[in-house]
């Protein structure tokens, strides 16, 4: 654990020059009071209330930390992330993969996205999210990164070690017309986020994309991390969409499950090139769904990636028009794919 | 192709295709999408005939995939459909070069 205490003061050995704000999950600490705005919310016995209460109190530049205590934050509207240098983390360091006690969620009917990072280097670890939410607006995102529409970029995000629980909202049982991506890295090619990384989240019963590298966002890194469908009625259309140049994607779990050869666990779409792929294992459970798409001029290194494709699929599809394509593909290896269609060795161009 | 259908963009023909096979109710597809893209409104007949061109080139033959590309991109078909040999995939015109690399490395030591 990065917290530590001295002299009297909560610090952050990742970042000593900080400062350390508490924020109740709503269980007090031993010998501690519940959430309060007009605490100072240096120690975890007098936290604060709410997550835009403690940015309210975090400089910009000083690498300060917002810890969230135990239990549950419901939002009624995104935290909006302005300040450079922050880390917004749950309280317990229990490594990827692991849900985690401090959980921010919202109302089933509520239709935005939970949080927006508009600043430069911040980091997100060690939370869970219950977001299986009635959106009435299409693709609004779990974690939106650079969310204003103002040509401006944003450099150095960071997700790491949270939990995705997209088919629970508010603790409560799951709803079906869930419209979330999980992450979503950049806004468009104006409003673009450099070198983001999610690294060893766990994103469980998404319907749409799980993580989308939106166009001009280049050099993302997507590492360890679980992505899994099939809880409910949920088919991920999509783990990790690419739409921007020089993205690497590797060790990931990837198991996604809706049927279309437009859809799978890894898609480099239109704008993507330099995109290395390497030593994920994935599961295209969907019929004709294809383990890596590649629907567009790109250049794609791709190695030791493992496929399980229930029904028909191919590890690696390419689909461009391109004349002079550069990609290269070792297959890694295939399972149970349809043997009437060429599985593996199907790695052609234009359109197998 | 259906020229009607040319200029949609790749995400929102991909936004409704799959909400389409999802068998989602169209009205309210169209309605959550143009809450979430203001910017890249979409009409029910643009829709319909986006969709109607999917489904005649899928009946055609076409793989779902080269078909949303074609028409996003306003291309009856792909402009190069011969497939085509990647670096690492040796073929058989791929072969006799490695070969005489294999031999020529053999060769020299």
């Amino acid at each position: 654990m990065s917290l530590f205490f001295n002299h009297g003061y909560w610090s952050n050995s990742s970042k000593p020059g900080g400062q350390v704000f508490f924020v109740s999950g709503g269980t007090p600490a031993y010998r501690g009071k519940g959430g309060s705005d007009s605490s100072d919310g240096l120690t975890p016995e007098r936290p604060l209330s709410t997550i835009s209460g403690a940015l309210a109190k975090c400089v910009s530049g000083r690498g300060d930390t917002v810890v969230v205590l135990p239990g549950t934050i419901t939002l009624t509207a995104p935290v909006n992330i302005t300040i450079a240098d922050l880390t917004i983390q749950g309280y317990a360091d229990t490594g990827p993969h692991v849900r985690k006690p401090s959980i921010i969620t919202a109302a089933a009917t509520y239709d935005d996205n939970l949080i927006q990072i508009d600043a430069d280097d911040v980091t997100i670890k060690d939370l869970t999210f219950e977001a299986g939410f009635t959106n009435t607006t299409a693709n609004q995102e779990v974690i939106q990164i650079n969310s204003t529409d103002a040509s401006s970029d944003i450099f150095g995000a960071v997700i790491e070690n949270c939990f995705f629980e997209m088919n629970r909202a508010a603790g409560a049982a799951s709803v079906t017309d869930n419209d979330l991506d999980v992450i979503r890295v950049g806004l468009d090619s104006n409003d673009r986020a450099f070198s983001s990384t999610v690294r060893g989240c766990t994103i469980r019963g998404c319907d749409q994309d799980a993580i989308s590298i939106s166009s001009g966002s280049t050099g993302a890194l997507i590492e360890n991390n679980q992505i899994y469908d099939g809880v409910g009625s949920e088919l991920t259309r999509i783990g990790v969409s690419i739409l921007a140049i020089g993205a690497c994607v590797k060790n990931n779990f990837i198991m996604t499950g809706t049927s279309s050869d437009t859809a799978g666990p890894i898609s480099v779409g239109a704008a993507a090139a330099l995109a290395r792929i390497h030593d994920n294992r994935l599961v295209a459970r969907g019929e004709h769904t294809v383990g890596i798409t590649v629907v567009n001029t790109a250049t794609v290194f791709s190695s030791a990636n493992w496929l399980t494709a229930v029904a028909a699929g191919n590890l690696v599809d390419f689909k461009t028009a391109a004349t002079s394509p550069s990609s290269s593909c070792d297959v890694g290896q295939v399972y149970a794919a349809d043997p009437a269609t060429a599985a593996f060795t199907t790695a052609t161009v234009a359109g197998s | 192709m259906n020229m009607a259908t040319a200029a949609i963009s790749y995400q929102k023909a991909f936004y409704f295709w799959h909400r389409y096979l999802e068998q989602y109710d169209p009205a309210r597809a169209l309605d959550k999408w143009n809450r979430g893209y203001p910017h890249d409104p979409a009409t029910a007949e643009e829709i319909e005939a986006f969709l109607a061109d999917m489904i005649n080139r899928k009946e055609a033959g076409q793989k779902e995939s080269v078909a949303l590309y074609c028409i996003v991109t306003g291309q009856e078909a792909l402009e190069n459909p011969e497939p085509r040999e990647i670096p690492d995939a040796p073929s058989a015109k791929a072969q006799p070069l490695r070969k005489r690399l294999g031999a020529k490395l053999k060769g020299s030591k």
